[in-house]
């Protein structure tokens, strides 16, 4: 039994040594494990506050993907966009009118109507109708165009498309305009030169026209006047004479006259003026007559078949 | 005394294995979680870079476009102004 005692106290100090070794070890351990546990919570941490950045970022570059992507198919459907904005502006532009008419509006709107065109001045009238922002209405012939050149050599055959492009009404205005020369030699020959117009209109443009004028008004028609109007209709025509002009189609000799007589010729809410592009009194007066009906209160359109103004 | 202390050792030796137990569990599960996220950080870069590219070719197609059709949208903010115009006029 005594001499147990000796051993059992050398086993207690050697388990006490081992298990303090063994304890301190696990301490270590310990530590080291929560030093890593820290600092693989401080990298999720960062991980998550950089996949959280990143995701910001990459919303905000798909939103502006998607935008961009809108804006294509908007520059894609532009014609689309532009057909059906002209819709618009002339279902408003007949609520506008009838307005007008019936007095509950003091608006005013003019049509500029250029007649007997394209012509070597055409391109010329477009330079100042875009740089006044101003749509207007030209009522075409197609008899000699394909001979016919401007100033900068450029083909009035090829004008026709410019017009469109540019936003203005094309008319019809017949193919030959040839008042004195058969034109007006039976309703036959009249509606002949609608359909010859229309085609050539149709062929150059792609558009197709419902909006003509007689050549020197519809009274030079005389006693024909009533049936070409019957056969218009069947063939879904409307047409229109002017309200006001400055006279270029007969003889006018200064911009003063042809001022003067514009502004006489303004006095109604809804005015159609009528104006020639080959006329150079007209081209060089036409920034001022813009001005002139700008500063008098008159919206500034393009004819439509829908417009009051069109007789149907 | 020593019997005491050495039972009490053993005690805090067995009481430190348990904890070691646990908190290697819980760095393993942080471990784990640190992994996945470093993937979906991986998978999100290559969606941002493909998004980017995606949206540089976006952003190129449109200033072509915008160059190729600038007389058509000339021409529709023309109509959009002339159609506020009226809009305004009406009663």
């Amino acid at each position: 039994m005594a001499k147990d005692k000796p051993r059992n106290n050398k086993f207690f100090v050697i388990s006490i040594i081992t298990l303090s070794v063994l304890l301190v070890s696990i301490v270590v351990l310990n530590i080291m494990i929560i030093n890593k546990t820290n600092d693989i919570e401080l990298e999720i941490e960062k991980y998550r506050k950089e996949e959280e950045n990143l995701k910001k970022t990459v919303k905000f570059i798909s939103n502006s993907n998607d935008v961009g992507k809108k804006e294509i198919d908007d520059l894609n459907n532009i014609e689309e966009r532009i057909t059906q904005t002209r819709k618009d502006i002339f279902v408003n532009a007949k609520k506008l009118e009838d307005q007008i008419l019936s007095g509950i509006s003091s608006k005013k709107i003019a049509y500029i109507t250029f007649d007997d065109g394209p012509y070597y001045l055409t391109n010329n009238v477009l330079d100042v109708l875009r740089n006044y922002g101003v749509k207007a209405t030209f009522f075409t012939i197609g008899l000699d165009k394909d001979v016919c050149f401007d100033n900068r050599g450029a083909s009035c055959a090829g004008m026709y498309k410019r017009i469109v492009d540019e936003g203005h009404t094309i008319a019809n205005h017949t193919y030959s305009h040839l008042i004195k020369r058969g034109l007006y030699a039976s309703v036959d020959s009249f509606i002949y030169n609608i359909d010859r117009q229309e085609n050539l209109i149709k062929e150059r443009t792609g558009v197709i026209t419902n909006i003509t004028r007689f050549p020197g008004g519809s009274g030079t028609a005389g006693s024909l006047r009533n049936g070409i109007i019957e056969r218009l209709k069947q063939k879904g025509y409307g047409w229109v004479d002017w309200t006001a002009l400055d006279g270029d189609g007969g003889a006018l000799s200064t911009q003063a006259q042809a001022m003067s007589n514009f502004v006489n010729s303004i006095n109604s809410n809804i005015e159609v003026v009528l104006l020639h592009d080959y006329n150079y009194i007209t081209y060089y007066q036409l920034p001022e007559m813009i001005k002139y009906l700008k500063n008098q209160g008159y919206i500034l359109l393009p004819l439509f078949y829908e417009s009051n103004m069109i007789n149907k | 005394m020593k019997k005491v202390v050495c039972y009490l050792l053993l005690v805090l030796v067995m009481s430190g294995i348990c904890i070691t137990f646990i908190n290697n569990y819980n760095y393993n599960i942080y471990k784990k979680k640190c992994d996945n996220l470093k993937k979906e950080l991986i998978e999100e870069k290559k969606h941002s870079k493909k998004i980017n590219t995606e949206e540089k070719s976006t952003q190129e197609q449109l200033n072509n476009l915008k160059i190729e059709k600038k007389d058509r949208i000339g021409v529709l903010e023309e109509w959009q102004k002339i159609n506020q115009e009226i809009i305004n006029s009406l009663s």
